[in-house]
């Protein structure tokens, strides 16, 4: 009798981890081609579009998903315990690299665009190249809270969850993460906001 | 209420308030007047509209960025490989036992292991009526009849009869059985 394989594409993010704990292969190999994308643009941007780091970060989570596959509790969300295993191993790659208490690797002033003659319509193209750089310019905390919550689409609570604090606290870090990229990238408005203060 | 008015509102309140609107509920009256600056504001609506299309901002910018394929196949044969070696340390003594327990055997090797062990059985229970025979008397009872008894004085010649149990080496013909019943019943 000839086993029947199952649609690994109709499958949910939990059960094909189900799946993998069994020690289905090809159940990995979908869990890769669902999540490789938003985690490496999430890794890209968290250490400030550094390609090689990213595609590292990426091997290294899927590798680390696999060992820890007997952890994964199933009435969790593959996604936020897949983005918390990311958060973390940010921050300890932060810490190794001694970047955690520095904002960024780029000068001052690449993050803004400060050419008066912008119009108030937002140039496309420019902006894509400026708001890599001003994210870069946000410490390792406001810089996850924003991606998480507009790159990865979490919301306030979930992010508390993967951040491991008050959603107070994530509130907080998105105002001073959005206040600061509004000034960084005050060149596409046309009416500065004027000095900036961190939290 | 120590608020500025909204005559003296500035962009860059105003702006701070939109941000914070859209991670908290303002009260009703600063959401109202927010309104009214950002109808009348160019600039606050460009930032109202820059808010609302960060998402899609985020995923215009990422769009193009995509991890080189040689990734995929690195990460799915690394993956294999880790599997394969925590598959390998787990078979410890139990898992090689289990494996001992779990395995096959073809029918003829079982009735090739009924018949070594039905001849085998044979040969031991032959093997053991040799040994009594040889070796082993049973319990006898010999009269002796002493010099003092007269010929034709049986009834005193019976009250002095010996029981006499000789053996001639072996074991005990009851041990003998038990042990061979013993055999018998396990094999």
């Amino acid at each position: 009798m000839r086993e029947v394989t199952p649609d690994y594409q109709a499958c949910s993010d939990e059960e094909l981890m189900l799946r993998l704990k069994e020690g289905e292969d090809q159940a990995f190999v979908e869990l890769y081609d669902r999540f490789h994308l938003p985690l490496y643009h999430y890794f890209l941007r968290v250490f400030n579009n550094d390609r090689m780091k990213a595609e590292d970060l990426l091997q290294e989570f899927f590798l680390k998903i696999l060992s820890r596959a007997k952890t994964f509790d199933p009435l969790y969300k593959f996604r936020n315990w897949a983005f918390t295993i990311a958060q973390n191993m940010c921050k300890n790659e932060f810490r190794k690299s001694h970047l955690f208490d520095r904002k960024n690797t780029f000068s001052e002033n690449d993050g803004c665009i400060t050419q008066p003659e912008m119009d108030q319509q937002l140039d496309l193209d420019r902006f894509m190249k400026a708001l890599p750089r001003a994210l870069s310019q946000l410490n390792f905390d406001q810089r996850t809270a924003f991606l998480l919550h507009y790159q990865a689409g979490f919301k306030i609570l979930e992010i508390s969850r993967i951040q491991n604090c008050s959603t107070g606290t994530v509130k907080s870090r998105l105002f001073y993460a959005c206040k600061k990229l509004s000034h960084l990238l005050s060149a596409f408005n046309p009416i500065s906001t004027g000095e900036f203060k961190d939290e | 209420m120590n608020r500025q008015p909204l005559e003296t509102l500035d962009c860059k309140t105003v702006q701070e308030f939109l941000i914070r609107q859209q991670f908290e509920k303002l009260s009703p009256q600063i959401e109202q007047e927010i309104a009214l600056h950002v109808q009348k504001c160019p600039a606050c609506q460009n930032f109202v509209h820059l808010l609302e299309q960060m998402p899609d901002l985020m995923i215009k910018v990422d769009q193009n960025e995509i991890p080189s394929a040689k990734i995929r196949d690195q990460v799915i044969r690394e993956a294999r490989k880790k599997r394969q070696a925590a598959f390998s340390q787990k078979r410890g003594v139990i898992n090689k036992l289990q494996l001992l327990f779990n395995y096959r055997i073809p029918v003829y090797q079982i009735m090739a292991a009924a018949l070594i062990i039905f001849f085998l059985n044979l040969f031991i229970v032959k093997l053991n009526t040799l040994q009594r025979e040889n070796n082993i008397l049973p319990a006898e009872k010999k009269i002796e009849k002493p010099a003092s008894v007269q010929q034709g004085h049986t009834s005193k010649a019976i009250m002095h009869l010996k029981i006499v149990k000789s053996k001639k080496g072996g074991k005990s013909l009851k041990q003998d059985s038990t042990y061979t019943q013993f055999v018998t019943f396990v094999l």
